[in-house]
């Protein structure tokens, strides 16, 4: 079994409920199909277990927990992917090389320190759900800490919207910071 | 002499940024650990231009924009020297690692940095790396002459 599928399975309990609707089942269905598909993107996993669910999910005679057993709350793995302020920058990446949807989770959640908020920033630029990164890259436009705004004007950058543009329009004439209006500057091309 | 830090960033001695983000941010590895070797180019003022471009170059990264590189002088750190190799001697011979006991040594060497640093920053602008560039090629340097043959990015500046 790939490494990825071990790391779902240790998720996975017996149990004597059931999955109750089709789209409880497609879940799991795509939790199993991940794991075949992708055994390094094990953050993803993670990402779909952490879909908020009723109740314990009961498949082909295993339970998968909607989170980590009490007993296991202090598994590294799970803690890294859960808990914001442990996320570092290589979990980070690995979660933009996926969909990016945790990362996004992250950002908006409003926890993170301003050096990961900063790092995640630029890696917005890179996701594929563009609409859904730009509206949070605007929103950590507004962070006090002048760096995280320069990174995420990076990110801007690599998103090449319109609403990108004319945001780094704006910025490269008001923004406070003089490295942020040369950042916004040199990213359109000035 | 300068111990020159690279820039990635044109904000981040800026005063909004506290000194936890700058090390987290510019002296810490992916996995959160400060770097208590810390990688530098021991030269002289007149090559702050010269080590920024090549630093670069070597890495084999696109013609960067300019940044703001810092001068890490102190009587505390260790100085290393690590030559790189690559197709610039000046990064071949001027590499160091400044090496720091542990986090609390590197942070207060950073703090001190951030106190007087509108004396230590040497800004490289985006026009510096074009003319130097542009500079080298038309004299005929024979190390950007070969580098240019392969990366046409930074031939057409």
């Amino acid at each position: 079994m790939s490494g990825g599928a071990t790391t779902l399975l240790a998720w996975m309990q017996s149990g004597t409920t059931s999955a109750d609707t089709g789209d409880e089942q497609a879940i799991v269905q795509q939790l199993l199909d991940q794991a075949q598909a992708q055994p390094q993107a094990t953050h993803e996993f993670y990402s779909v277990q952490i879909v908020p669910m009723p109740k314990p999910l009961r498949v082909g005679g295993l339970t998968i927990l909607t989170e980590p057993p009490a007993e296991q709350g202090s598994s590294s793995s799970w803690d890294r992917v859960q808990k914001t302020e442990l996320l570092t920058q290589f979990d980070m990446r690995r979660m933009a090389a996926s969909s990016g949807r945790l990362l996004i989770a992250h950002v908006e959640s409003g926890l993170m320190r301003p050096a990961q908020l900063a790092f995640a920033a630029e890696l917005l630029g890179d996701l594929p759900s563009r609409a859904h990164a730009e509206r949070s890259l605007l929103e950590v436009l507004r962070h006090e800490s002048s760096l995280v705004r320069e990174r995420a004007v990076y990110g801007l950058a690599k998103l090449n919207t319109s609403t990108a543009r004319e945001t780094l329009r704006r910025l490269s004439a008001l923004d406070p910071s003089p490295g942020v209006r040369e950042a916004a500057t040199e990213a359109l091309g000035g | 002499m300068l111990l020159l830090r690279i820039g990635r960033d044109k904000t981040l001695w800026e005063a909004t940024n506290s000194i936890e983000m700058i090390i987290e941010s510019a002296f810490s590895d992916e996995h959160g650990k400060p770097e208590l070797a810390v990688s530098v180019y021991q030269i002289g003022l007149h090559e702050v231009v010269r080590a920024f471009v090549e630093h670069a170059a070597a890495a084999e990264l696109n013609p960067p924009n300019g940044k703001p590189c810092v001068d890490m002088t102190n009587a505390l750190a260790r100085v290393n020297p690590d030559p790189l190799p690559g197709p610039f001697a000046l990064v071949r011979s001027s590499h160091c690692e400044l090496i720091f006991r542990d986090a609390t040594e590197l942070t207060g060497v950073l703090l001190r940095i951030r106190e007087e640093v509108a004396t230590r920053l040497h800004k490289v602008t985006s026009a510096d790396v074009k003319a130097y560039v542009r500079g080298q090629l038309a004299a005929g340097d024979t190390e950007w002459l070969a580098y240019a043959a392969t990366h046409p990015k930074w031939a057409s500046l």
